[in-house]
């Protein structure tokens, strides 16, 4: 047997003792065959039924999180604080529970779908995100800016800023791994860093493209405009 | 719960209409979950953590209002995504080559009732040639170890080896098609 049979060998014993297996980095190949290995797994029966004791560990668990987040609103996201100053840092945290939360309320009622421009410019404010010389042409970096959670782009000529809330349903965008698609982990629609619909594996090209963030530089620093 | 409870003029329907608990929402759901997931990772370490990592992300983010078949749907799609992260992360593996599932456009319901996996795991082995079907059925779905098998279909130790790992092959050959 080669090294690679060898290896899945080990990874389907350790399945059929129904033992974490070793993860290793697998040829398409061989994941086709793991998932059917898993497959059978569970056709024995009974194999596949939760035990008691995980079932009633993880709800202990999920009432921790639901108390500690009983604003009803959607779970923390991923802030990047450090990148703003001073008194707007704080400012800025305080509004984000607050801000996502209308952005999950509006989005998910379906109606008034929010327009092209997130935040209207007679009825924003001016939030600081970074300073252009740190963000990398090419390379979105995620920020979170009061009401405004979004990407931001530095297109080397122009710099953009998109939501990081999907036009599908409310959920929190994700980088790709490419660190060049915008990826919904929720029902995977793909998004460009301009923020139009791309043809992934789902909803290709029947999404509205995401809300564009204003943006402006100010002495070498990226503003967005946020509520 | 079922899908009439939304859709049925009872008269009782603004008792019925109150949105469940989350631990309502967990409870009914996290057996059909788990055997989702265990199907998509074939142990129990692997499902238990895959599964902890669907509620702690739908959980809150779920509408309590929706019907129990938005809500099923939702957490479904959830375990899909994560089991696709959990593809990625630990074998490096681009999901929508995995698992067509993860990558059909909208995903049919799931079969999610208890005998799901033992149904699944039959229709797979149903495919396949006579030797084939048994290794397997004696490995997976009786528990022999190799030397057993080996015994009980008159072959050597490597010989039961071999065909069980062309039988595996095959059957996620039969999987794709």
């Amino acid at each position: 047997m080669s090294g690679r049979a060898r290896r899945l060998e080990a990874w389907v014993e350790r399945v059929l003792r129904d033992r974490r297996p070793r993860h290793f980095p697998a040829e398409d190949d061989e994941a086709r065959t793991m998932l059917a290995a898993a497959a059978l797994r569970a056709g024995r029966p009974s194999a596949d039924a939760p035990r008691p004791e995980f079932v009633e560990k993880l709800e202990r668990s999920l009432r921790r999180q639901v108390e500690t987040d009983d604003s009803g609103a959607a779970a923390p996201l991923i802030t990047r604080r450090r990148l703003l100053g001073g008194a707007a840092a704080v400012a800025a945290a305080a509004a984000v529970g607050a801000g996502v939360d209308r952005a999950v309320d509006r989005s998910s009622e379906g109606g008034g779908l929010p327009s092209a421009e997130l935040v209207p410019p007679h009825a924003g404010r001016w939030v600081d995100v970074a300073a252009v010389a740190d963000v990398p042409v090419g390379r979105p970096l995620r920020f979170s800016a009061g009401a405004v959670e979004g990407f931001v782009v530095n297109h080397g000529d122009a710099v953009q800023a998109v939501s990081a809330i999907c036009s599908h349903m409310p959920c929190t965008l994700q980088l790709s791994a490419s660190g060049q698609r915008l990826d919904c982990p929720c029902h995977g629609a793909w998004f460009g860093l301009d923020g139009q619909p791309l043809s992934g594996p789902y909803y290709p090209d029947r999404l509205q493209p995401l809300a564009q963030v204003r943006t402006r530089v100010v002495d070498g620093r990226i503003q967005v405009l946020s509520a | 719960m079922d899908q009439s409870r939304s859709t049925s003029p009872s008269p009782e329907l603004h008792v019925l209409s109150e949105p469940a608990g989350w631990e309502d929402v967990y409870r009914e759901n996290v057996g059909p979950v788990y055997r989702y997931v265990y199907a998509r990772t074939g142990n129990r370490p692997d499902a238990e953590d895959v599964t902890a990592q669907v509620f702690m992300r739908a959980l809150p983010r779920l509408r309590l209002r929706a019907s129990a078949p938005e809500i099923r749907s939702y957490l479904m799609a959830t375990a899909r995504s994560m089991l696709a992260e959990h593809w990625t992360l630990h074998y490096g593996v681009d999901v929508g080559l995995v698992d067509e599932e993860v990558a059909s456009p909208e995903p049919a319901p799931e079969p999610t009732g208890e005998d799901a996996g033992v149904s699944r795991a039959a229709r797979i082995l149903g495919a396949l040639p006579d030797h084939y079907r048994r290794v397997l059925e004696l490995r997976f779905l009786r528990g022999y170890s190799v030397r057993e098998t080996a015994h009980e279909m008159n072959i050597t130790v490597t010989n039961a080896k071999v065909l069980q790992h062309r039988a595996l092959r095959r059957a996620a050959q039969e999987e794709l098609e």
